[in-house]
């Protein structure tokens, strides 16, 4: 006669709630993940409006559309994807020497790593020279030169409506919208789980008061 | 019955902990976000502060010259009456609207950064105030080599009236920094690497271009910090206008003859009144040439020799003919502090900086195609205020009223200039003392890296624009 060892029952039931907690472990993960998505198109949608009041403002005092470009372009480097132009060593070096020390296992206070690496931003070194380059792109002459100074992977994904062809506006406000076509994941393909498309179509809209039109003419 | 059987210790809560870890996560996501939206708004509040304050400057400086003008116009009726003892009072008027106009520009500036949200900042407050005791303590006693005052007096008591106006702003707190500022007792306008901030920033960024294209032998010829030129002699100024929102004018002792010669000259005619004492020598308020000159800056026509050497203002169009001078402008710099909602090291509260400047300009015409100032004398013309790109201004690069590049070029460079980068003073926490020292500047592997860059990718500097596609059309370092 068959007796069920009981033993046998609890291993299947251990199982069987690892298999349970793995699932929801998945789920958890890929609703977060989600969740992480949206969160950054949606900061990525208030970037665009920003680049697009500081386009409009641009425009206003009468900058043309390269300009304006660039001031847009340098607006939304948040949306622009990674660095590729300067390349440089991306390893910050305070950051590197925290882990050195987090990894040599020397004990350390609860915390002290968190409190440090909170410490370093945003002086990271892509700020730095971000912050050194981005006056020196805004002042190059044209696209060939302004992609050695600063350049993005995402950048070109990002234009201007309308573009004003060299003329001076003479309507009494600036309306400026900025677009994107946005790809910029930050988990690979999760996405695809929730969105079948690659590419988001975002916009900002701004508008401002023409000043230039006192003082400009064509 | 069904029984529930009770999960074992140790299993339970498994998922619960990642849940707590993810829950973590998702905290700093959505506070990250309201930090961004904190941002975005306090830099929106600057702008729109700064904007408004510069418009308010630049209405004040038209108000102030239109002021001047009438005084000019009154001062031609007394002569054509012969009431000629009330000329010297007009003039001590129009020295004192010289300063009390651009005050209140100054005053009215406060005014809208205020409406606007933006708290007064403790650091510009205390500047002025500081500025307010050279004026008062300083410029009436500072001499020239040969004995004679280096700030004289417009008028008798200017340098009290001004330090005190200066001390009422003050006192109810600068939240709109002047930032074309020009004090009496700045440097001049001169080509020295250390007076430059972008110079730093190409130090920082690593633009090596940027020496090849300004100062090709730099990396290689500098040797330490006694290589430098010397620092620039502080230059004598006219002290008739305000350093603050100056209007850019000078007193002239002459007939109001000449003026009408001028406006011969400019294409027109100044219809001077039948008077006889047209031939009186009297002092009239005039534009200053050299401030009052044309429009250049914001010239988009190009004559340079490279592409890559285009010094092309990036704007649609041209100036108007009528509004082609440069001359009183107003710059304003707006500095917000804002605390992140994401923790700092130990729970500290992270502070960061945003900045703002704008500039504006008064415009207005004598007639259609006339610019005020094509006849030289001050009239009254003025009837409009604008935003101008802060590039076509008259705000120096690095800004008159950013902080720390004024501390750093009237406290560090002095000292830096006698004693090099192991000066005490140079291991503050100064930005742009950090580029002169040993980790970037002063280090031979870091110019040696330069050099070397410069040798096998100087041909990027100065690559030419490509057919296809792509933008152009000039550029300028700030962009709005």
């Amino acid at each position: 006669m068959y007796k069920p060892n009981p033993d046998r029952r609890r291993n299947a039931r251990s199982g069987q709630s690892l298999i349970e907690s793995c699932l929801a472990v998945g789920l958890i993960c890929l609703i977060f993940m989600g969740m992480v998505e949206i969160s950054r198109l949606i900061t990525a949608h208030q970037i665009l409006n920003y680049a697009a009041t500081c386009g409009a403002r641009a425009r206003t005092v009468g900058f043309n559309d390269w300009m304006v470009k660039k001031v847009v372009r340098t607006a939304a480097i948040p949306n622009a994807g990674k660095m590729i132009t300067p390349q440089f060593d991306k390893a910050n070096p305070f950051i590197r020497s925290q882990m050195d020390l987090f990894m040599s296992g020397r004990p350390r206070r609860p915390g002290s790593l968190w409190s440090s690496l909170l410490a370093i931003t945003p002086r990271s070194e892509q700020y730095a020279i971000e912050r050194s380059r981005i006056p020196e792109y805004l002042g190059s002459p044209y696209d060939a030169l302004a992609r050695n100074i600063l350049d993005y992977s995402d950048w070109d994904t990002i234009s201007i409506d309308p573009e004003t062809d060299g003329l001076v506006p003479q309507t009494e406000t600036i309306q400026l919208t900025s677009r994107q076509s946005y790809t910029n994941w930050l988990f690979g393909n999760v996405h695809k789980s929730f969105y079948m498309n690659n590419t988001v179509n975002l916009s900002g809209k701004s508008e401002l008061e023409n000043h230039c039109r006192l003082y400009l003419e064509n | 019955m069904i029984k529930k059987q009770k999960p074992k210790h140790g299993k339970t809560g498994q998922v619960i902990i990642f849940l707590l870890i993810v829950l973590v996560a998702l905290f700093f996501v959505v506070i990250s976000n309201l930090d961004l939206n904190k941002i975005l708004h306090v830099k929106s509040l600057t702008r729109h502060a700064g904007d408004s304050s510069a418009l308010m400057g630049a209405r004040w400086q038209g108000i102030s010259l239109n002021l001047i003008g009438n005084l000019n116009v009154m001062k031609a009726m007394a002569l054509s009456f012969g009431y000629t003892n009330t000329i010297e009072s007009i003039t001590e008027v129009q020295a004192r609207l010289c300063f009390t106009g651009p005050m209140t520009g100054f005053l009215g500036a406060q005014q809208a950064a205020k409406h606007n949200h933006i708290y007064s900042n403790p650091a510009y407050t205390e500047r002025i105030h500081q500025h307010a005791e050279i004026v008062r303590n300083i410029y009436p006693f500072q001499t020239s080599p040969d004995g004679q005052p280096l700030f004289p007096e417009p008028y008798e008591g200017c340098w009290n009236d001004y330090a005190n106006m200066l001390d009422i702003i003050a006192s109810d707190g600068i939240a709109a920094g002047p930032d074309n500022a020009r004090f009496y007792n700045d440097y001049p306008e001169s080509w020295h690497p250390l007076l430059m901030p972008d110079f730093y920033e190409a130090i920082r960024g690593r633009i090596w271009c940027w020496f090849f294209i300004n100062s090709p032998n730099l990396l290689e010829d500098y040797d330490n910090y006694t290589w430098w030129p010397p620092l620039p002699d502080i230059a004598n100024q006219q002290c008739i206008n305000s350093e603050i929102f100056g209007l850019g004018l000078s007193k002239i002792e002459t007939s109001l003859v000449n003026f009408s010669s001028k406006s011969q000259q400019a294409g027109t005619t100044i219809e001077i009144l039948p008077i006889s004492q047209t031939n009186i020598m009297v002092s009239w308020y005039c534009y200053n040439p050299d401030v009052w000159s044309t429009w250049d800056a914001i010239n988009s026509s190009d004559d340079s020799p490279e592409p890559y050497l285009s010094d092309s203002f990036p704007i649609n169009g041209q100036p108007k003919q009528c509004y082609d001078y440069a001359g009183a402008d107003t710059a304003i710099r707006i500095q917000a502090d804002i605390t992140r909602l994401t923790p700092g090291p130990k729970g500290s509260d992270v502070v960061n900086a945003i900045t703002w400047t704008a500039a504006a300009k008064p415009f207005g015409y004598l007639q259609e195609t006339n610019r005020p100032n094509d006849f030289s004398i001050v009239l009254p013309a003025f009837h409009d205020a604008a935003l101008i790109p802060l590039d076509a201004s008259s705000a120096p690069a690095s800004g008159a009223f950013d902080l720390e590049w004024r501390e750093h070029i009237e406290l560090h460079l002095p000292i830096y200039a006698q004693q090099g980068p192991n000066a005490p003073i140079m291991n503050n926490t100064c930005w742009y003392c950090a580029q002169l020292g040993f980790d970037y500047w002063e280090n031979p592997s870091f110019r040696n890296a330069g050099s070397s860059w410069l040798n096998a990718n100087s041909w990027k500097c100065t690559i030419p624009p490509s057919g296809g596609g792509g933008g152009s059309g000039g550029g300028t370092r700030r962009g709005h």
